[in-house]
């Protein structure tokens, strides 16, 4: 039952939720930049995402005459169905999953290089300079920084023994069947909340969240590491040949996949839809708020939040060059990530036993 | 509704690797290639090894087949008519090929027959544990071969993309 509604509601959501980041996006921009963004449509300029989708549904469909037309066509597609595949194994609270597998995980981390096949099929099929550039770039970016995506990912795995994304959750709670030591010296088991989360539970994990936060925001092509898209240098990289509907897919698949990183960093990192409310003596807050209705409301809050944060980073950091990029990813994100596996292998054998 | 899945599977695999072989454009039958090995990981599944499965997405599609792409791209021209195969006559090579590949799916079908155990589809899910000790323990030997084979060729790659500046 459980995949039959997170496959229909997620999808509605996707759709409500790429539209009001985008405003987000407006808003935050305007803000940081001191003007006041799009006001004149509905409260707040709240309908102002609404309006320009009709607009952009209204448009015509241009495929470019020397395109490649089958493939043009199904680019779109593929990379918002790889995305929206991903969602697969998400837990949403303690009952709604769709998939709970053991190589969940690992599942996600695959999903990832299908998307990547549809940006070059896209940028291919175009059959334009800008868009070949843009996707080759993007490729580049996300095959790269899916190392120390996944080095990070491996470090918080080695702590758990698990790939299941739901069992790492319950890990990270009052429903936790281990003990859980905040920072490896205090026993938080019972008293869950904020200390109970992954970065809480041993030091060097904040240091893998920061990389793997900073890697996921490459693979969703978001500033600073936009240069598959770089307005100044490529009109708008790999989508640039696209119009209406077939923009609006692409679009919403990488708003989508902004979602999706996140949420797979509030799972790892987190608490997932564990809550941040710690049990105090005889008020068990933590208790009170863990179940399925907080915990889905917890697990959007995290993962808008992260969102949100990812609008903050574009607005504030310019645009990376390509091999500042490069050496960014090669020469101090992997290393960096390489002793955090080892750290990790170090604390579960000697602090944690 | 899983059988049906199954023989969707099936159809999609066998579909798009006909269409790999016989279309003109070898861009798109790389693409067809990414459909069938899809259908392929799905049909794994259903065979009980979905780490399997994953592993061959993640190699297959995530490496395989983007270094494939790349290399169709950096050897033809910009132009999409540029990657064209003429396939008007068949030749006697396209004769053998044919011979072979048809003994080998004889031979298969018939093995598969004989000795398939007919048991009803369902899915249980691997035990990741199971791998992980069996990879360090049972076949610990094949696995560190396996991953020097590999430093190996991930050294001599950087050295053979480095020799041109010597060169020049």
């Amino acid at each position: 039952m459980a995949f039959y509604f997170i496959s229909v509601v997620l999808l509605g959501f996707i759709a409500v939720y790429a539209l009001m980041a985008v405003w987000a996006e407006r808003k935050v921009s305007a803000w940081i930049q001191d003007r006041v963004g799009p006001v004149l449509t509905g409260k707040y300029g709240l309908l102002q995402t609404f309006a320009d989708i009709f607009k952009m549904l209204q448009k015509e469909d241009i495929t470019p005459t020397v395109a490649d037309k089958k493939l043009f066509l199904t680019a779109p597609i593929l990379v918002f169905t790889a995305v929206f595949m991903g969602f697969a194994t998400i837990p949403f609270s303690p009952q709604y999953i769709s998939s709970s597998i053991n190589i969940g995980l690992f599942y996600l981390l695959a999903i990832v290089s299908i998307e990547v096949l549809g940006i070059l099929m896209a940028g291919w099929a175009s059959n334009n300079k800008y868009a070949l550039l843009g996707s080759i770039r993007s490729i580049a970016q996300i095959i790269s920084y899916e190392i120390p995506a996944a080095l990070a990912i491996l470090s918080v795995v080695m702590l758990y023994q698990t790939l299941n994304l739901q069992e790492m959750c319950i890990q990270q709670g009052v429903l936790s069947k281990q003990s859980l030591y905040f920072f490896g010296f205090w026993d938080v088991t019972k008293i869950g909340g904020i200390f109970a989360w992954t970065i809480f539970q041993a030091p060097h994990l904040l240091i893998a969240f920061v990389i793997y936060f900073i890697a996921s925001l490459a693979e969703c092509n978001r500033t600073p590491f936009d240069i598959p898209e770089a307005e100044s240098e490529l009109v708008a990289g790999f989508h640039v040949e696209y119009t209406g509907f077939k923009f609006g897919a692409l679009f919403l698949a990488e708003y989508a996949m902004m979602f999706l990183v996140s949420m797979i960093a509030a799972i790892l990192f987190l608490g997932g839809w564990n809550t941040p409310l710690p049990n105090i003596a005889s008020v068990a807050l933590a208790d009170y708020t863990t179940g399925t209705y907080w915990g889905i409301v917890w697990i959007l809050l995290k993962a808008l939040a992260l969102v949100l944060m990812q609008i903050w980073i574009r607005w504030t950091f310019p645009r990376y060059r390509m091999d500042q990029l490069m050496t960014l990813c090669w020469k101090v994100l992997i290393p960096l990530s390489f002793v955090m596996v080892l750290f990790s292998g170090i604390w579960k054998l000697f602090i944690l036993n | 509704m899983i059988n049906l899945m199954f023989y969707f599977f099936a159809l999609i695999a066998i579909c798009s690797a006909l269409y790999a072989v016989s279309t003109p454009l070898i861009i798109r039958s790389v693409f067809a290639m990414f459909a069938c090995f899809f259908a392929i990981a799905g049909l794994l599944v259903f065979a009980q090894s979905d780490f399997i499965a994953v592993s061959h997405l993640m190699i297959y599609v995530g490496g395989i087949l983007v270094v494939m792409v790349f290399g169709i791209m950096l050897s033809q021209g910009s132009s999409l008519s540029a990657v064209v195969r003429s396939n008007k006559t068949i030749s006697l090579h396209q004769y053998l090929v044919l011979i072979v590949c048809v003994s080998v799916f004889l031979v298969l079908s018939y093995f598969f027959y004989q000795y398939a155990p007919n048991t009803s589809i369902h899915y249980e899910g691997s035990d990741l544990q199971l791998i992980g000790i069996a990879l360090l323990t049972k076949y610990l030997f094949p696995f560190e071969l396996l991953s020097i084979l590999l430093l190996s060729v991930f050294i001599f790659t950087a050295i053979i993309t480095r020799k041109k500046k010597e060169l020049n």
